[in-house]
C-alpha cells in the first residue's frame, strides 16, 4: 500500500494521442494526481484541457473528491473547473511527502482511510458539484450584500450623531 | 567484483547522490531523522481526518442543503434590510437641518454668495 502523494503524469506530443487510455476515471481514486501540460503548445493545452475535463464528465466521476486531479498549464485558472496551477512548485504542499515503508500503525491507518475513499467515491459528483456551486455564489452574493449593508449601516449611524451634534 | 568496482567509481559523491536521490520538488521537509520518522503516520491522519471532513460534506451537509438551503430566504432578508436602511439614509438627509443639506448649502453659498451685505 503507497501513501497517497502525487502522481505526475506528463503530457507530450508522443503520448497526447493516447489520452482516453491514459485518463482513467480511477485516476484519483487513491492518489492525486498532477497532468503537466507544460510541453504542449499553449493551444493545444487548452484543447487537451478541454477533453481530460470531458472524459471526467462523461462518466460522471469527480475530478475533485477523493483526491483532486491538478492541471499544470501557463492557461488561467478560469478556462476551466478543475484546479490549475502554473508551476509544479505552486501545489498545494500536503500531498508533498516522502514515500516510505510503512509499519503496522501506518497500515492500518491507511486501509481505515480507504473505506472513506470508497464512502466518497460512491456519492453523486453530478449532484455535488451543483450543489456546492449554487452554495458558493449564495456564500459570494451574502458577502457583497453584507459589505453594502455595512457602509449603509455606518453611514446611517454618522449622519445620525451629525444630526444630534447640529 | 563488479560491486566492488561500481563503489569504487561513485567514491566521494556518496552525499550528493543520497541528497538527489531523495530530492523533492519542493525540497525536503525539515527536522531531524527524529522528528521526520512520525511524518508518514501524522501525514495519514491528517489525511484521514481530511477524507471524513469530505465524507461529511458530500454525504450529509450538501443532501441536507439542498432540502433545507437558507440561500434565497437569507438573501431576501439581506435586501430588505438594505432597502430599509437606504430608506432611512434619504429621510434622515432629506431633512431641512439635516448635514448634508447644510454641507451643500456651504459648498453653494462659498461659490454663489452675494458679498454685498
Amino acid at each position: 500500500m503507497n501513501l497517497p502523494v502525487y502522481q505526475f503524469l506528463n503530457l507530450n506530443a508522443s503520448n497526447i494521442d493516447d489520452l482516453e487510455t491514459l485518463i482513467k476515471p480511477e485516476l484519483n481514486f487513491r492518489t492525486p494526481c498532477v497532468i503537466n501540460l507544460l510541453e504542449l503548445d499553449p493551444d493545444l493545452q487548452r484543447e487537451t484541457i478541454g477533453l481530460i475535463e470531458n472524459a471526467f464528465t462523461s462518466v460522471n466521476s469527480s475530478f475533485l473528491f477523493p483526491y483532486p486531479v491538478y492541471l499544470i498549464t501557463v492557461h488561467e485558472p478560469s478556462i476551466t473547473r478543475m484546479p490549475v496551477a502554473g508551476k509544479i512548485e505552486h501545489l498545494p504542499k500536503f500531498f508533498n511527502q516522502r514515500e516510505s515503508r510503512l509499519n503496522v500503525k501506518e497500515s492500518h491507518i491507511l486501509s481505515k482511510n480507504r473505506l472513506l475513499q470508497q464512502e466518497i467515491r460512491n456519492t453523486d459528483p453530478y449532484q455535488n458539484r451543483e450543489e456546492l456551486e449554487r452554495y458558493a455564489n449564495y456564500h459570494r452574493q451574502l458577502f457583497a450584500g453584507e459589505e453594502e449593508r455595512r457602509f449603509l449601516r455606518e453611514l446611517l449611524t454618522r449622519l445620525l450623531n451629525g444630526v444630534k451634534v447640529g | 567484483m563488479d560491486n566492488k568496482k561500481n563503489q569504487d567509481d561513485v567514491r566521494g559523491f556518496e552525499e550528493f547522490i543520497d541528497a538527489e536521490a531523495d530530492k523533492s520538488f519542493m525540497g525536503k521537509p525539515q527536522g531531524t531523522k527524529r522528528e521526520t520518522s512520525f511524518e508518514s503516520f501524522t501525514f495519514l491522519s491528517n489525511d484521514g481526518e481530511r477524507l471524513n471532513r469530505v465524507k461529511n460534506l458530500l454525504s450529509e451537509k450538501l443532501p441536507f442543503l439542498s432540502k433545507y438551503g437558507q440561500g434565497e430566504q437569507l438573501l431576501e432578508r439581506q435586501k430588505e434590510e438594505i432597502a430599509d436602511l437606504r430608506e432611512k439614509i434619504f429621510t434622515v438627509s432629506d431633512q431641512k437641518n439635516s448635514p448634508y443639506r447644510r454641507s451643500l448649502a456651504e459648498i453653494f453659498d462659498s461659490f454663489y454668495r452675494s458679498t454685498d451685505s
